[in-house]
């Protein structure tokens, strides 16, 4: 999703008349009716920006004006940003028609047009459902802890949310959200099993998934795995070491081995002089 | 057009412009309606206030010519243009009306934090990667 992440580059760089570049890719280019929209500041600790903005680059966002001499040169700005971006990739093609002009809002929106189609929003999309309907957290993987399955689940939805805002999707409810996150919990561990219990009995848990991860996570803090995690050996071997025999050859060394740890085969007189009288009975009982 | 009595009580009630005479001076000097803020820039609002405090030139006194000895110009006073042109330039951009309401100094002293946010701003060094 690099295109938001140029949207949030873009704030951070100042144009000509210290507005965030991001004025130049807003949804709609008109300049808002400022009268609908009362000064706040005065008096109170905020400053004098419209009450449906949260701050003055807010402001300067939705409605520095476009079509101005300063718009024109933001315009190429962009521009040289978006030709560094492209530079190399197959994207080149998209905004090479938007080079001469020096149109960086066109090739900015064009970008999305050539490259992320309707297929590409529903690959998006099943993808992120494939993290929310099959990935599940047992508790037994150290690297996979709780805290990534959260990150996991809440990526998943943010890439829903994308998707939503340009296809035909239903992005689950925060509801649907909780639960089939909860559904994704497979761990047996009783801090777990009462977690579940706590969010279920909670209708503000249920009804947040935020809520719901801080709680699951304050009663079930992260931690490298859970105690429940079970070893099984298959088998312990262990060889006296007087029965350990020394500069064997490489037949000797391929040999089945008897009990006492001797090759069962035909052994050199220098191994042969190393045997113990076990290694040498049993090799002998062996022979007949 | 704003009338002269409105502009001088404006701008010794907002902006700390002393008396009459240092109010009389910035309106000659240009100062003579809200709408002519975004049109000065920093250094613009500092030679206006440099030039009324030392204007130059000789002016009649009982009928003697005598050097102009300029009015006061508090440096308060200087620095409150200063963000209020600020502030105009800010409105006009945005498309807010620049009238007494909007320019008082209640509404005005809070552009210091813009001005501090975009003096000290830097552009992020590196841009997101495409993926090839």
């Amino acid at each position: 999703m690099v295109i938001l992440q140029m949207e949030e580059h873009l704030r951070g760089v100042l144009g000509v008349n210290k507005v965030p570049l991001s004025y130049l890719i807003r949804d709609n280019p008109e300049v808002p009716d400022l009268s609908l929209n009362p000064m706040r500041g005065g008096t109170t600790p905020e400053g004098p920006y419209g009450t449906a903005y949260n701050s003055f680059s807010g402001e300067m966002i939705a409605c520095a004006p476009h079509g101005t001499p300063e718009y024109d040169e933001d315009n190429a700005t962009l521009m040289n940003i978006l030709t560094e971006l492209v530079s190399g990739t197959h994207h080149e093609a998209s905004i090479k028609p938007y080079k001469r002009a020096r149109g960086g809002n066109g090739a900015f929106l064009a970008l999305p047009q050539h490259n992320l189609g309707n297929n590409r929003f529903e690959a998006i999309a099943e993808k992120a459902e494939g993290v929310l309907n099959r990935m599940s957290w047992t508790g037994k993987s150290a690297r996979y802890t709780l805290k990534i399955h959260l990150a996991k689940h809440r990526e998943a939805l943010n890439d829903l949310m994308q998707v939503s805002q340009n296809i035909t999707y239903v992005v689950p409810n925060p509801q649907m959200r909780v639960r089939v996150f909860l559904t994704s919990l497979r761990s047996t561990d009783m801090n777990i099993v009462s977690a579940r219990n706590i969010i279920q009995s909670e209708p503000r848990y249920l009804n947040d998934f935020e809520q719901m991860s801080e709680c699951i996570l304050r009663v079930c803090p992260e931690k490298g795995h859970l105690n429940t995690r079970e070893m099984n050996i298959s088998a312990l071997n262990s060889e006296p070491v007087d029965q350990k025999l020394d500069g064997l050859n490489d037949f000797e060394k391929k040999a089945h081995k008897g009990k006492s740890g001797v090759p069962l085969c035909y052994l050199s007189k220098r191994t042969y002089e190393k045997l113990t009288n076990a290694q040498r009975k049993e090799l002998h009982d062996w022979r007949i | 057009m704003v009338n002269v009595q409105t502009m001088r009580a404006f701008l010794r009630n907002h902006y700390k412009a002393g008396n009459d005479d240092t109010a009389n001076g910035l309106i000659d000097a240009g100062l003579d309606d809200y709408e002519i803020f975004p049109e000065f820039s920093n250094k613009d609002m500092h030679n206006l206030c440099t030039a009324v405090r030392k204007p130059g030139g000789q002016i009649l006194v009982n009928n003697l010519s005598q050097p102009n000895p300029g009015v006061n110009v508090p440096p308060l006073c200087g620095i409150r243009l200063k963000l209020g042109a600020y502030a105009a330039k800010y409105y006009a951009l945005v498309g807010r009306p620049i009238n007494a309401q909007s320019m008082s100094w209640v509404y005005v002293k809070h552009f210091t934090k813009l001005h501090t946010l975009t003096d000290n701003h830097k552009d992020p060094d590196n841009t997101p990667e495409l993926s090839k």
